[in-house]
């Protein structure tokens, strides 16, 4: 038997950072980790509602590697354990994360980026009036177009064509929007782009790249999108319209408005369920849900490739745009 | 937009339903269990009002659910402890979290961790003392 006693005395590296607008208060007996982190963070605001504290031990002798995911919640507790040696816990009423963890796993930026943080905020995100929202994220001129839709829609892939092709890439899955002075803002984690197999046939330079099993079990391309696709990439923006992906058979494509009612119960569906303990985030959670029902939103209906859906994207932007100057 | 596929699956068991209750009373103190398991609920029950009244003062309040979807490799037992929180992991599967502040005990039990293993070596372990607290070290095998 082993036992870990986490005493903030010990845990002497402290760094403040930042992951899609929540600061974060890291402690930790690992300088490796700190710099880790530090290459993932953002700028820290001075936003103290947005704030978790993460104390993490790290095991010097252990060298093992992160292994299958096991996550399991009750009431405010989370824990994700990736392998015996990779443990971490979440207390979303406190706003904590603590973790005992191998030296592997401190020095993996990969797993950080992409997998421990985008998790941190999807647990305690709502506590901090976070809302992680099934949807891509793209931005251009300043202004934001979140992407929603069903799996197997394409948010994936128009997002890579999108980034090929003048928008900025924010975010291809999960995007986390919180409320800052009064304006929504939409939130990326720079995790790369998911592209299924059959993405190749539209973007042909992912052969020279292997395909990869994801968290979920999925067998997919992870793709940098700044290192492949040429794409700029963002952290954040003002999301000004929502969209939902259908894709359809025949070739072309339309926008058909969307009742604000469609789209209260289409976000209200998406979001994790939250337990009776969690009142309080859950309110928080309901106000940024509030604000993004009053966005524009459309059913966008197309059939043909990627790119030429990006096309009809580009018009339906402009077109916003002159009406919104008209 | 089918609400079918709209919808999460409760991947970390959540809400899964706990049918079986009970509740002891010891002077002022309330004892509340529940679980979607009978045996576990009896079991806790039984331990509860044969040692740990005898030993704790105050309510507390337990959810333990069986967790037959979990993996099964029971053979190492690590516990874990950060300010109030205590959580006791045996394999991957069995995950047991201790709340001293809010007096919770919540949980997990895989397929083949037994009730009497359970009261008898985890729930100990998990709530008694840190064998020798010398809190200046944060690892101890």
């Amino acid at each position: 038997m082993s036992y870990v006693l986490i005493d903030k005395m010990f845990l002497s590296q402290r760094k403040s950072l930042c992951f899609a607008g929540a600061n974060c208060d890291l402690s930790t007996n690992s300088f490796e980790l700190v710099k880790v982190l530090d290459s993932v963070s953002t700028i820290v605001t001075g936003d103290r509602q947005s704030r978790f504290t993460m104390r993490v031990v790290v095991d010097e002798s252990s060298r093992e590697v992160i292994e299958q995911p096991h996550f399991r919640g009750m009431h405010h507790l989370v824990t994700a354990s990736f392998g015996q040696a990779n443990i971490f816990v979440f207390d979303i009423l406190r706003r904590t994360v603590s973790a005992h963890i191998s030296s592997a796993t401190a020095k993996d930026e990969k797993f950080w980026r992409e997998k421990l943080i985008p998790i941190c905020l999807g647990i305690l995100g709502p506590a901090m009036g976070l809302v992680p929202m099934h949807c891509a994220c793209l931005e251009r001129g300043g202004k934001g177009l979140l992407v929603a839709g069903n799996s197997g829609a394409g948010k994936s892939t128009l997002s890579a064509a999108l980034s090929q092709n003048g928008f900025n890439y924010i975010s291809d899955d999960w995007t986390y929007m919180s409320q800052s002075y009064g304006k929504l803002v939409a939130h990326g984690t720079s995790a790369p782009v998911k592209l299924l197999p059959d993405a190749v046939r539209h973007f042909p330079t992912l052969r020279k790249f292997d395909l990869k099993t994801s968290m979920n079990g999925e067998l997919a391309y992870e793709i940098d999108v700044a290192e492949t696709f040429l794409g700029q990439i963002k952290k954040t923006c003002e999301p000004r319209w929502l969209i939902f992906l259908e894709r359809v058979q025949r070739t072309g494509g339309e926008f058909l408005p969307v009742p604000s009612s469609e789209t209260q119960a289409y976000l209200e569906c998406s979001v994790e369920r939250l337990p009776t303990q969690l009142s309080e985030a859950s309110a928080k959670r309901d106000q940024t849900i509030k604000a993004l029902v009053g966005l524009p939103c459309w059913r966008f209906r197309y059939g043909g490739t990627p790119q030429s859906a990006t096309q009809y994207l580009h018009e339906f932007v402009a077109v916003q745009n002159r009406e919104v100057y008209a | 937009m089918n609400k079918a596929l709209r919808a999460h699956p409760d991947l970390m068991r959540r809400f899964v339903a706990t049918p079986f209750h009970f509740t002891a009373m010891n002077g002022p103190n309330l004892f509340a269990v529940q679980s979607n398991d009978l045996e576990i609920a009896l079991g806790l029950r039984r331990h509860v009002l044969n040692h740990w009244f005898l030993g704790h003062s105050g309510s507390s309040s337990w959810k333990i659910v069986r967790d037959v979807l979990a993996p099964d490799n029971t053979d190492t037992i690590s516990l874990f402890q950060d300010g109030t929180i205590r959580v006791l992991q045996a394999g991957t599967g069995t995950i047991l979290l201790y709340d001293r502040e809010r007096s919770e005990v919540l949980g997990f039990l895989s397929k083949k961790t037994s009730v009497e293993h359970m009261v008898s070596c985890l729930v100990p372990m998990l709530m008694g003392d840190l064998g020798n607290s010398n809190l200046s070290s944060f690892t101890k095998k």
